[in-house]
């Protein structure tokens, strides 16, 4: 450490690091020159690295040598639970220094008696989340609490910046800004591809610099791919088949999370483990569909240490310190090398110490995508995240908000609003649409003059309608929306936690299905309530498959995945029957090209009789294979193809017809987006629940009356019947706007199937095969596991060892 | 070809818009209305779209062209509450006047409109030819009767997907028709309120968007029935 920067760090923080026997890290000491130089910055730094202590050491030296009274520092987290950990953090470091400071929590949590007081007498430093800042800025009060503000820490900021809940925290920032123009805003990121894009998020204005500190990076994790000890799955992403192995490997640590995918798997995997766990292992569970007090119990269970393995979804993906885990197992493919990373960062919290991880492939393609993810993360080449224009939902709740907060001029909050990044681009039009929306609707037919959210006074400044509807606006301020759930719970009361309405469904009385690590017996379905019993005969258990979204294959990673096809140089990676595959592919068919797209055309024997498939390798992701396979398959309906079905998975398109595919480049054509495109996003059932999300977070509809809460089934019901009424009506609403804004972003991949389709026209290698090519096997299994509709799911196809001595000639 | 119903002697058509047709009395029997719902909620200030009442006026005016019925009987909750009239859109009262000066429309009285709203009779409820027509009826019905109020959906599997359709429930001596307005909702026939009032109906007729299903009850899935012991 330079003698310069020494003397920037106050007394009162130099004496207590060499209390510790620490040296500040030279981004922390950064940190800290850019606060003095009255910077905004963001740190972007590895988990372990003394990131928050950075984000607030400036804050502890201000208030150390000036202490004031009133609101210094604001922290803002995604996580009620981090926003209380990193309260409870700073304790110690502000006793120890003996600093008059007072930190408080205010979440969703908090008591509504201490909520009233914080606003009367600010603590010094307030942890809180985007949801309740958007409540606090929408108090008239607001610019007494935050004139004085000096610094806000946004944690975790690649977390949330690109998601809607990023759009609010923006817009919340820039009210911050305008009430307090010295606002010092300081962003703190795990490491990201894009850091001009997230320094463009933090900054306050269009052209207004922020300060990049990077951290030192950490040790190369340990990253390896579990050996096989068995034959390799076709298909499937458990990988439940190596349970001994993993049993093994919670025997050879302290404590081991083990990640999957999808909450289902959690289930699974857990299973799988506790059906040969003789030694009963104490081994957790932790998913998002578990009632928030087990997963609290589960998460101080490991902090004390009394567990050595969690099995978990992203839910522990984010934040908390919880214990010394020392190894992490991926199960499943990893998807991406941020998201892997961000998962290995679990593992050994200290910032010295590497991080180790085993992966654990499920299938013959993951081996790949792990491999890829390993070279992608030891080349530290992370995935984009793609940042979105403002939603509109959130621009209409945000003006109910400062119209609760006092009366506004809408020429003055469109400037205001258009220097949070996400709204730059604002047209006035569409945030004029949004206003009379917030007013009166904003519907053509103007039957509502009457009626009002907002009212334009005589000055031309608008105020919300009533006291009511401030009260309403609280209630409900935020932009997470939950999918609406079922409770799971016993008769006695006893909640164990939520499965979502279409899985619940899918369920009769008298079914079993296995959940929170137990076979369950369905005893009675409510409106919201799923009653369950412990089965009193042992019954083989379904298992649960939730609906939730998808992550697909990144673009990064997928790139990588099909270098692999033509670098044979690098199979020995790989265990030998991946290697055979690939040989016997290159021979029997071909490799799928590195640039351009591989499509196969096969006749195969089905029950039905003899069928044609189409297999395209596009290595493209779920989200985007899913959405060319409704288009293409509309395609093949008009050229007589007569298509039955098709499956897209990470990795390949596949679909089975009755007349065989001759003229595949007009199926791949890019035409296929504009043609065939928009005809099905409306049709289908994306838009409606897109417009769900939509209408509550614009506050149409409310989550939360006075004393009731409405279902989400109910609400589900009733804003379907209000799409299909605006559709047809108003077809322009900036509600339907909305809508197609989100949907399209959301599930389709868009953007990735309109470059993948222009990068692949006039390089299309189409092999017509005389039988199914090794390549195609997974995914003609995949085809017995996900059907398009009820009739294919009766086809039923030769078991995949079938499969491939058909592709060899052997059958 | 539509399904018929046979219920209390008389021959029933039940239509996938919630209409019951009547052909032996040209009658068109509709429940649950609930005109101006929307503004209702306006009121409130959940800003709905206000072309409710519209679009059940013109499935309404489907409806009559389509069966020709020479009257109109409604079953109750034609209105969503009493203010409904004086906050109606000018240009949806002329059609509304308009149609009835061509099939006349009998008002049956219900919860949410007690009191007369003009546009022709309003009475508690009305007999036609044996069949007991009202807005309410519980399993004590006396006689064949014919009622609304309930909203009845019923979970059917079409597919993969479950979904909720609206539907005709039939009991011993009540048959209730779904809600036939633009923002009604419904209860599933299993819901408590519906079946601790009637029990479980012994068929029902659901409304796809282009054809009725019918369905005897082994056939329906009772998600939330209780187990039959």
């Amino acid at each position: 450490m330079s003698e310069n920067q020494a003397a920037s760090l106050p007394l009162h923080i130099s004496d207590w690091f060499e209390g510790q026997g620490w040296s500040p890290h030279s981004h922390q000491l950064d940190m800290l020159a850019a606060a003095q130089a009255g910077q905004h910055a963001m740190l972007v730094a590895p988990t372990g690295g003394g990131k928050t202590l950075a984000g607030f050491l400036p804050s502890l030296a201000e208030l150390g040598t000036a202490p004031e009274a009133g609101l210094h520092t604001l922290y803002i987290s995604p996580l009620k639970a981090l926003a209380v950990d990193i309260a409870r953090n700073l304790d110690r470091p502000i006793a120890e220094m003996a600093l008059p400071i007072r930190v408080e929590t205010r979440t969703g949590d908090t008591p509504s008696s201490k909520k009233m007081r914080q606003r009367v007498k600010p603590p010094h430093m307030l942890m809180t989340t985007p949801e309740s800042l958007s409540i606090l800025i929408s108090y008239p009060d607001a610019p007494e609490l935050f004139a004085g503000l000096k610094t806000v820490i946004i944690d975790e900021i690649h977390a949330f910046a690109p998601t809607k809940r990023g759009d609010l925290l923006s817009l919340a920032l820039a009210r911050l800004q305008r009430q307090a123009p010295q606002l010092r805003r300081v962003g703190l990121s795990a490491t990201v591809a894009d850091e001009a894009a997230y320094l463009e998020w933090l900054s306050p204005a269009a052209s207004a610099p922020v300060r990049l500190v990077r951290g030192t990076p950490r040790a190369l994790p340990d990253i390896s791919i579990l050996e096989p000890s068995h034959r390799i799955p076709w298909s499937g992403h458990t990988a439940t088949h190596a349970a001994p192995e993993l049993l093994a490997l919670i025997k050879a640590h302290q404590m081991t999370i083990i990640f999957v995918n999808t909450r289902s798997q959690t289930e699974l995997v857990f299973k799988a483990l506790w059906e040969i766990n003789d030694d009963s292992l104490p081994i957790g569970l932790h998913h998002g569909s578990l009632d928030v007090a087990q997963r609290r119990k589960v998460e101080a269970a490991m902090a004390a240490g009394k567990l050595r393995a969690v099995i978990a979804t992203a839910s522990l993906d984010l934040g908390l310190d919880w214990g010394d885990v020392d190894l992490v197992v991926q199960i499943g493919a990893p998807k991406g090398a941020s998201r892997l990373l961000q998962r290995i960062g679990r593992s050994n919290h200290r910032f010295n110490a590497a991080s180790k991880a085993i992966l654990v492939p499920g299938n013959r393609f993951e081996y790949l995508e792990a491999q890829s993810a390993i070279d992608a993360v030891k080349a530290a080449d992370l995935d984009g995240d793609a940042f979105k224009r403002g939603a509109y939902d959130v621009l209409a709740q945000h003006i109910m908000g400062m119209a609760c907060a006092d009366a506004f001029d809408a020429q003055e909050l469109y400037d205001e609003v258009r220097q949070a990044a996400p709204y730059r681009d604002l047209e006035w039009e569409t945030f004029e649409d949004a206003i009379a929306f917030v007013e009166n609707g904003g519907y053509s037919l103007r039957r509502y003059d009457r009626f009002h959210r907002i009212i334009k006074r005589p000055d031309g400044r608008y105020q919300a309608a009533h006291r009511r509807l401030e009260h309403l606006y609280r209630m409900n301020a935020g932009a997470i929306i939950d999918q609406p759930g079922l409770k799971v719970r016993f008769r006695t009361g006893r909640t164990l936690g939520e499965v979502d309405e279409w899985y619940a469904s899918g369920l009769s009385v008298g079914d079993t299905f296995y959940f929170a690590g137990r076979v369950l017996e369905v005893e009675r379905i409510d409106v919201a309530d799923l009653y369950v019993r412990v089965p009193k005969k042992k019954k083989s258990p379904r298992i649960p498959t939730y609906q939730g979204a998808r992550m697909p294959l990144s673009t990064n990673l997928a790139s990588r995945v099909r270098g692999f096809f033509s670098s044979p140089e690098r199979w020995d990676l790989f265990p030998a029957e991946v290697r055979e595959w690939l040989e016997l592919q290159s021979s029997l068919s071909e490799l799928p090209p590195r640039e351009g797209l591989l499509v196969e055309t096969f006749p195969q024997e089905t029950r039905y009789g003899p069928r044609h498939f189409i297999v395209a390798y596009g290595f493209e992701g779920y989200n985007a294979h899913h959405t060319l396979g409704m288009l293409m398959t509309r395609r093949m309906e008009t050229m007589g193809y007569g298509p039955i079905g098709f499956v897209g998975t990470d990795y390949v398109l596949a679909a089975w017809s009755m007349n065989p595919v001759t003229d595949t480049a007009a199926l791949f054509s890019n035409t296929i987006l504009e043609d065939e495109l928009m005809e099905w996003v409306a049709a289908s059932s994306l838009l409606k629940r897109a417009f769900m999300e939509v209408a509550q977070i614009s506050g149409l509809v409310e989550r939360n009356q006075p004393g009731q809460k409405k279902t989400g089934r109910q609400m589900m019901f009733s804003s379907d019947l209000i799409f299909d009424v605006l559709k047809k009506y108003e077809p322009e609403h900036v509600l339907m706007k909305a809508s197609w804004q989100d949907a399209k972003g959301r599930l389709t991949d868009i953007a990735r199937l309109a470059s993948f389709l222009d990068r692949i026209q006039g390089k299309i290698h189409h092999k017509t095969l005389a039988r199914i090519s090794p390549l195609a096997v997974p995914a003609v299994v995949e085809l017995n596991v996900q059907q398009v509709d009820g009739e294919a799911r009766e086809m039923l196809f030769a078991q995949a060892e079938d499969l491939l001595r058909i592709a060899v000639g052997d059958a | 070809m539509n399904k018929t119903i046979t219920f209390g002697g008389q021959q029933l058509v039940p239509d996938p818009s919630g209409a019951l047709y009547w052909p032996a009395e040209k009658t068109l029997l509709v429940a649950d209305l609930h005109f101006e719902k929307a503004s209702h909620f306006a009121e409130k200030g959940y800003l709905l779209p206000p072309y409710d009442t519209l679009e059940t006026l013109r499935a309404l005016k489907d409806i009559i062209d389509h069966y020709q019925p020479i009257q109109i009987v409604a079953l109750g909750d034609s209105w969503h509450d009493m203010r409904g009239p004086a906050r109606m859109d000018p240009r949806d009262r002329a059609l509304l006047r308009d149609m009835y000066a061509r099939t006349p429309i009998t008002w049956i009285s219900g919860n949410h409109d007690p009191q007369p709203a003009g546009f022709g009779a309003h009475v508690p409820s009305l007999n036609v030819s044996g069949l007991q027509l009202v807005h309410e009826a519980t399993s004590a019905a006396q006689g064949p009767t014919v009622c609304g109020h309930y909203h009845p959906k019923v979970r059917v599997r079409l597919r993969k997907a479950s979904r909720a359709l609206p539907c005709f429930a039939l009991y011993d001596t009540v048959c209730v028709l779904p809600s036939f307005g633009a923002f009604t909702g419904g209860l599933e026939i299993t819901h408590d309120a519906l079946a601790s009032a009637l029990g479980y109906p012994h068929t029902v007729y659901a409304c796809g968007r282009e054809r009725i299903y019918h369905l005897p009850l082994e056939n329906v899935r009772q998600t939330g029935a209780p187990d039959a012991a």
